[in-house]
């Protein structure tokens, strides 16, 4: 809806007085006699009614200009004088009000369908609101053409303007009860619609939507009791009860709507409590959150903060957490100096109001900044404290493999030799030489294999060609040992830290390994270069691809080069072969 | 006889040796299903199994054992290990009625030491490694009841603990029947035990006592 000027504002307010007026005016002199007794309370009521709607509706209009509520308001207040033109005891003046007679239902049926936006959002709003309208103008024309208009125009008006006209023998036509079916039916739905929106809603949207909708359901529930009762063939009389109490609650309603609508605005003074609460006490992780839940009124409001080294959002234990607008929730990002610095993960009804969050936002603006600066140090420690827990669980896996290794590789075979020497030793009495001999070899050879896989299984555990020689013989050595052929470019020959040369060495190392085991590579290219004061390293394969950088292996020897401040990277798109690029930093 | 063992060199090593031994040897298998299996065909006196076979190549061969114990009581099952372990060795023990033990794989290469074991295992005898029993009577207590016993009573106690009889000791110690019986009985008396009923029954309660 557009803004409205204050001169605008000014007229409609002096239309809308005037119009309370003329009706007043209709309905005392009109022309028709009014019994005296209803007189009085009738047009304080009725009046009151108009104005409220006029008033309040330009004070929604103007303080929510994004909403079309104050609007609709303001339109009910002008419709619900229009009826009294019927009051008029003119033929013109007779025909205007009956057809404006009920366009108030219609307009309050498309307030409550639309409330708080006042904008059609869906087919069944849609369909409520358009046969809402259709029901009041338009029919009357159509009843008022057939001249089946109820009453037909002898005494006074059936359009409800004064309640007790309705007593007195009236018996309603097969049309009558069609159209009134049609508007219960229409009423129901409106409830439904509403009590859908109101039970689907979050805790901060139903805070303004339950004064609105709960007086628009009592509205609405007694027109339909009024309704049902002529439908039914109650007596006129009880209706009348249910009329005059619609019309109570139809003076105060635009407040409770207006209240909704401006709920959250009185909830800024919250802001000024929320800066004390966040003064008071030791941040702990859940306390900002908490305190921002109970400003904004949205218990499901959650906190997330931005890393920007990680790229990734973290909640206050450090935790990533996946933000997205999704599954209706709304977003607020905060930012800093350009910079995102959290993101406010809350209820789609506080997007309307970007003001109230960015000014809670800005109001606990230092204490996020501390919060996202306690969650990027937890997220540290707990990555520190994952990889910490792998080097173990890796370290422990190792020594399992040295223990299967010796125990069925040397082991086993020693055992054999000894067998093999011992039955050598039985036989050397009745057995040929040859079988002998046979014994023997095969005591030699499983010793040379004993002697092999001790040799390969020292060399796994610590390469001592590495600290005596440099990385290059290592390299090299290990390239030579490689099952799938392997070049290693020029090493720099200068030394490096241990640690430094140790990690690069075991980086080529299990690449070497997962390119024989798991990539069916056809060569692999190593290359090493001086990176600043550091070494980077860089083994290429043409194989597959496709590998994870989560895997245990590769995980281990990011955890390795983290430990030396380093990074590793593995690059491996499927078909495409792997690349894993290990910078390790030296001191 | 049948042989047990994933290693192929090593079980025909086995075989030929229990063959020159006089044994007759029914199968050799590589895994410990086939061994069930070939047991069930053909029960043998005994079987000389490796602890640790295909597929998981941990304690196959002790849960062999004790599907052996189950379904056929009267075969004897020697298990052949690397491991020093106490815990596998009462495990086993524990689990068999009779005719079981626990020999170290290196013992193949002494003369005797592998037949004599098979032998004790197929008549129903309990075998433990001295090896293991070492471990155990040689391992340091803090408050030691060992220190009561004298070197002789040691050596008496820990050829109970492997499984040998009263005769056999006596056989091994150059002793007459009534000494070792003296013997046995200060073991007892000093260390609190009570006298187990059968040889077999006693290495339970010696190497309970041991473990301790």
């Amino acid at each position: 809806m557009q803004r409205l000027s204050p001169q605008g504002r000014k007229v409609i307010g002096a239309a809308g007085l005037l119009a309370g007026v003329g009706a007043g005016c209709a309905l005392v002199w009109g022309g028709y006699e009014v019994p005296a007794d209803l007189l009085a309370p009738t047009l304080v009521l009725e009046v009151a009614v108009g104005w409220s709607f006029v008033t309040v509706g330009l004070v929604a209009w103007t303080r929510r200009p994004d909403s079309r509520t104050g609007a609709l308001m303001v339109v009910l207040g002008f419709a619900w004088f229009a009826r009294f033109a019927v009051a008029v005891a003119v033929r013109p003046a007779f025909v205007i009000g009956v057809l404006l007679s009920s366009v108030y239902l219609s307009v309050l049926v498309h307030l409550l369908a639309t409330f708080p936006g006042g904008r059609v959002q869906n087919r069944a709003e849609r369909v409520v609101v358009t046969v809402g309208y259709l029901l009041s103008a338009p029919l009357d024309a159509v009843f008022l053409l057939l001249g089946a208009q109820r009453g037909l125009g002898e005494g006074p008006p059936p359009g409800g303007l004064v309640i007790a006209a309705r007593s007195g023998a009236f018996t309603p036509s097969g049309v009558d009860l069609a159209v009134q079916a049609v508007v219960v039916a229409l009423f129901l739905s409106l409830l439904a619609i509403v009590f859908t929106r109101w039970r689907t809603a979050g805790p901060a949207q139903r805070r303004s939507l339950t004064p609105g909708v709960l007086g628009g359901a009592v509205i609405v529930g007694t027109i339909l009791v009024e309704r049902t009762a002529i439908l039914l063939l109650i007596p006129p009389s009880v209706g009348v009860v249910f009329a005059w109490s619609a019309q109570v609650v139809l003076v105060v309603w635009p407040v409770a709507l207006l209240l909704g609508l401006l709920r959250s605005q009185l909830d800024r003074s919250a802001v000024g409590r929320l800066i004390v609460e966040l003064g008071a006490g030791l941040p702990v992780p859940e306390r900002l959150r908490s305190v921002l839940a109970r400003t904004l009124h949205d218990p499901t409001l959650e906190l997330a903060y931005w890393l920007p080294e990680r790229r990734a959002f973290v909640d206050a234990s450090g935790v990533p957490v996946a933000v997205e607008a999704n599954g209706g929730r709304g977003l607020t990002r905060l930012e800093r100096d350009g910079e995102p610095i959290a993101v406010l993960v809350h209820d789609p009804v506080l997007s309307a109001e970007p003001e109230l969050v960015a000014a809670v936002a800005a109001g606990a603006g230092m204490a996020v900044q501390n919060e996202r600066l306690h969650a990027e140090v937890r997220s540290q420690l707990r990555e520190v404290r994952a990889s910490r827990a792998r080097i173990v669980e890796a370290a422990d896996g190792a020594r399992r493999r040295v223990e299967r290794d010796l125990h069925d590789g040397a082991q086993q075979r020693l055992v054999t030799v000894a067998l093999a020497l011992r039955l050598a030793r039985t036989q050397l009495g009745s057995a040929s030489r040859a079988e002998i001999g046979a014994l023997l070899d095969e005591a030699g050879a499983e010793l040379a294999g004993a002697l092999e896989e001790l040799r390969e299984l020292a060399r796994g555990i610590y390469p001592v060609l590495l600290t005596d020689a440099g990385l290059g013989p290592a390299l090299t050595s290990l390239a030579e040992r490689s099952p799938v052929p392997a070049v290693v470019g020029d090493v720099p020959a200068r030394r490096w830290p241990d640690a430094v040369e140790r990690t690069c060495y075991f980086v080529v190392s299990e690449a070497l390994a997962n390119a024989a085991k798991h990539a069916g590579a056809g060569q692999v290219v190593i290359d090493v270069r001086a990176d600043g004061g550091g070494l980077c390293v860089q083994v290429a394969d043409d194989g597959r691809g496709g590998a994870e950088a989560a895997g245990s292996g590769l995980r281990g020897l990011a955890d390795r080069v983290a430990a030396l401040g380093g990074e590793l990277s593995v690059h491996s798109p499927r078909g495409g072969g792997t690349r894993v690029i290990a910078t390790v930093p030296c001191g | 006889m049948i042989v047990a063992d994933d290693a192929a060199l090593f079980r025909a090593g086995i075989g030929r040796l229990l063959a020159d031994a006089g044994f007759d040897v029914t199968a050799e298998v590589g895994d410990a299903a086939a061994l069930l299996d070939a047991v069930e065909r053909d029960p043998p006196d005994a079987v000389v199994v490796d602890i640790r076979m295909p597929p998981t190549r941990t304690t196959e061969g002790l849960d062999a054992a004790r599907s052996l114990a189950e379904r056929h009581p009267d075969v004897g099952v020697l298990v052949l290990s690397a491991y020093v372990e106490p815990h596998y060795a009462m495990q086993l023990v524990e689990s068999g009625t009779s005719g079981t033990g626990y020999l170290l794989k290196e013992r193949v290469a002494d003369p005797g030491e592998l037949t004599d074991a098979v032998r004790r295992v197929a008549a129903g005898g309990v075998v433990i490694d001295p090896g293991v029993v070492a471990r155990l009577v040689g391992r340091a207590r803090a408050r030691n009841p060992l220190d009561a016993l004298s070197e002789r009573e040691r050596e008496v106690l820990a050829m109970m603990a492997e499984g040998r009889s009263n005769q056999a000791i006596c056989e091994r110690l150059f002793l007459s029947p009534k000494t070792v019986e003296a013997y046995v009985h200060n073991v007892f008396t000093k260390l609190d035990l009570h006298q187990a009923a059968d040889t077999n029954r006693r290495v339970l309660a010696v190497l309970a006592y041991l473990r301790a």
